[in-house]
């Protein structure tokens, strides 16, 4: 039981701190301006007008 | 936190108030252009709703995919993580527009069926193909010349997207009335089969179909935030399990992958042997 826990604590901390890294790898790498570019438009695919 | 669970419907409704902010944009039939695009929102809801104030994580995951700056999107693939493992499906029960328009349209009267569970479980696998092929694969690597994909998810499956934005973007606005073709009308065929079934099934998009519920259902045994059985309280009277509309195996599978954390199973508990609690795995006190 307590390998269980101190597991999933563990495994708990390790994906926070890779989400955070990949936040912020992924603003360095300008990926935030990308969503922002397509966020603004209106999506054709999404509403289903383009062919 | 038990009030908040019996409250559900009324966080539901401000979540997709705050979701959906702009409301002046159903009046001009446009979208929202602000800088607060660029942050992905929780649960699954269409960029291109007018009132939409931040980006569908689903599509700016396969916006980044489908360009041909990047290969991977950190920062999508990083929010999803952040938000999988504070909150799991927490996000599906509580902040998921279309999950709360699918429950609304489930308190619609009518013959309400269940799936047998032959069909059942099969089915609920469906979503991570989905994740795995619409989301991921296809939109990476089927391009054209210039190396530009197409958001394979948004163009053929969500069903959110049509409700969202389709609709009142078609109604408000005549040059995109004019350019309707097919696929508006596919998107709309299987808009209305979603809420046909809504009506009958418990919300059946976010049960079989949903990506975005895939991938938080990776970490619903790990997330912070999560329910708990107190075994000692627990006198097995069944009564979570036959409050649980996504029909688990309760007690048991407290955590289970579906488990949309809607609270039912908690309020159905006489005892009060089930609770919610968010922080990280308590390791001292099962040493006790």
């Amino acid at each position: 039981m307590r390998k269980h826990w101190c597991a999933r604590r563990w495994m708990q901390l390790a994906a926070i701190a890779a989400a955070v890294g990949c936040i912020a790898l992924g603003l360095a790498r300008g990926e935030a301006a990308v969503v922002l570019r397509k966020a603004v438009f209106v999506c054709l695919e999404c509403i289903g007008v383009a062919g | 936190m038990k009030r908040l669970f019996r409250h559900r419907g009324w966080v539901q409704a401000l979540a997709t108030l705050l979701t959906n902010a702009n409301l002046r944009g159903f009046a001009r039939g446009g979208i929202y252009t602000g800088a607060a695009k660029r942050i992905c929102v929780p649960g699954l809801n269409c960029y291109s709703c007018p009132a939409a104030t931040g980006a569908c994580p689903i599509g700016a995951l396969q916006a980044v995919l489908t360009g041909n700056q990047h290969n991977f999107s950190f920062y999508v693939t990083g929010t999803l993580l952040l938000i999988g493992v504070l909150l799991g499906r927490l996000v599906c029960g509580l902040l998921c527009p279309f999950g709360w328009i699918q429950e609304l349209l489930h308190k619609i009267p009518g013959r309400k069926r269940k799936v047998p569970k032959a069909v059942d479980r099969p089915l609920r696998k469906l979503k991570y193909g989905v994740l795995l092929l619409f989301v991921l694969a296809l939109p990476t690597f089927v391009v054209d010349g210039f190396g530009l994909g197409v958001p394979w998810f948004c163009k053929w499956i969500c069903p959110a997207g049509t409700l969202e934005g389709g609709i009142p973007l078609v109604l408000t606005n005549a040059s995109l009335r004019a350019n309707l073709g097919f696929m508006f009308w596919w998107k709309m065929c299987l808009l209305l089969l979603t809420i046909a079934f809504s009506i009958c099934i418990y919300r059946p998009f976010c049960r079989y179909i949903c990506p975005l519920g895939a991938f938080y259902s990776l970490f619903n045994r790990i997330s912070l935030a999560r329910l708990e059985c107190n075994e000692g309280g627990c006198v097995s009277c069944g009564r979570c399990a036959s409050a649980c509309p996504m029909e688990i195996s309760l007690p048991a599978k407290l955590n289970s992958a579906e488990c949309i954390r809607c609270g039912k199973c908690m309020n159905a508990c006489p005892e009060g042997a089930i609770t919610f609690r968010f922080g990280l795995a308590r390791v001292r006190e099962e040493l006790r």
